[in-house]
């Protein structure tokens, strides 16, 4: 065997010695120790010339066979999620258009899947689950905190998105925000629901907004297929602020 | 081993002319990176919204028709469309980086000119085809979330 193969397979066991490091990446050295290490220490030193070298037979094994057999499936379901969210009835061209990338794209991510999971440690579908589940949480729950001190009127100056989902919950939230909220804090809100769900606040009333500033900022953020009622677009067009009036009318005049 | 591979490679592109074909598959798929982004089709938007059947045996039986019209799509709004509609984009950004600098007295700006106009050229071949590779938005929406 060539050097440079030598090499090569010494950096793939070195590499591969991450995911070794966790307990359940090592099933056969796990039976191994549970079944041929003698407890007693003189047996175990007696031991040692035979379990030595079959102990670093069996992290090969594990490196080598047992792992990657461990993490063939999630590898492939790894693969299946590059076929995930095809929605043929809304987007049937771009869906279509897409499919030949998927599949170029399904073995490259199978084959990377498959190396990464056998070489490093990689979290199992179950805790990924559980992460993303604590992070939505995480982040739903700083979104409710926001708009609450936006609703109390206190200084708010972070933008922020909405997170999913857009449940009853956060709809009051937001009119809450909205209703109590100072001007500053009602801009930050209209600007993450345009940015999030744009269809969550009535742009009507937002546009007869009792402050200028929160008036002007508005204008730009209507979303372009809501078309304002037509005493709103009177009114918003005539506004008694230069600055609104200028804006809606590049918007919005005839 | 690399050099194995090298040997082999490297005639089979220079016989059947796949270098440039990988090539320009290179630049294809950077461009692609705009079509990521929803709003940057278009095309595919268009065909998705005039000409999608309404019913899914129709749709599952067309797939093999929609697959490469929906390509064509795509890669119309990667190579063409996008492109084309982010011209005026990198001109404005070109003009408000180099001549449109309003604190300056007029001597400065007089001073700046040539630079300016040296410059003028590579900034917008460079701001066109980072528009061209990249979905940003059009200038006028930048920071208005829903104009």
């Amino acid at each position: 065997m060539s050097r440079l193969r030598w090499l090569a397979m010494v950096a793939l066991a070195a590499l591969s010695a991450c995911a070794w490091t966790q307990r359940e990446n090592r099933p056969v050295w796990n039976a191994f120790e549970a079944s041929m290490v003698p407890d007693s220490d003189a047996a175990f030193y007696a031991t040692l010339p035979i379990t030595l070298p079959l102990g670093l037979g069996a992290i090969v094994a594990d490196t080598f066979v047992a792992h990657p057999i461990q993490v063939i499936d999630d590898a492939w379901d790894d693969a299946g999620e590059v076929w995930g969210d095809i929605d043929l009835e809304q987007h049937y061209y771009t869906q279509a258009g897409f499919m030949p990338l998927r599949a170029l794209a399904t073995p490259v991510v199978f084959l990377g899947s498959f190396l990464g999971r056998s070489m490093f440690v990689w979290p199992s579908a179950e805790q990924q689950a559980e992460w993303q589940a604590s992070l939505r949480a995480r982040q739903r729950r700083q979104i409710l905190d926001w708009l609450g001190r936006i609703a109390r009127g206190e200084d708010e100056t972070r933008y922020r998105r909405l997170a999913e989902p857009i449940d009853e919950t956060l709809i009051a939230a937001v009119r809450a925000a909205l209703a109590d909220g100072r001007a500053g804090g009602r801009i930050l809100v209209y600007q993450a629901v345009a940015a999030s769900n744009p269809h969550l606040v009535d742009w009507n009333e937002a546009l007869a907004d009792t402050s200028a500033v929160v008036r002007y900022r508005v204008v730009a953020l209507v979303p372009k297929d809501h078309e304002p009622d037509a005493a709103i677009l009177e009114t918003i067009l005539n506004d008694p602020d230069e600055a609104v009036r200028d804006r809606a009318r590049r918007r919005w005049a005839k | 081993m690399i050099g194995a591979v090298k040997k082999r490679l490297i005639p089979l592109l220079d016989q059947s002319g796949a270098a440039s074909l990988a090539v320009a598959l290179l630049v294809l798929v950077l461009s692609g990176c705009t079509v990521f982004s929803e709003d940057h089709r278009r095309t595919v938007d268009w065909l998705d919204a005039h000409l999608t059947p309404e019913s899914s045996g129709a749709r599952a039986a067309l797939l093999p028709l929609a697959i490469p019209v929906g390509v064509g799509g795509l890669v119309t709004d990667a190579v063409l469309v996008n492109p084309v509609l982010c011209i005026d984009d990198a001109w404005g950004d070109t003009v408000e980086l180099l001549w449109s600098s309003e604190d300056e007295s007029n001597m400065r700006r007089a001073l700046f000119a040539p630079l300016a106009a040296v410059a003028t050229p590579f900034v917008f071949a460079g701001d066109w085809f980072w528009r061209s590779l990249w979905p940003i938005e059009p200038r006028q929406e930048l920071g208005e979330a829903g104009s």
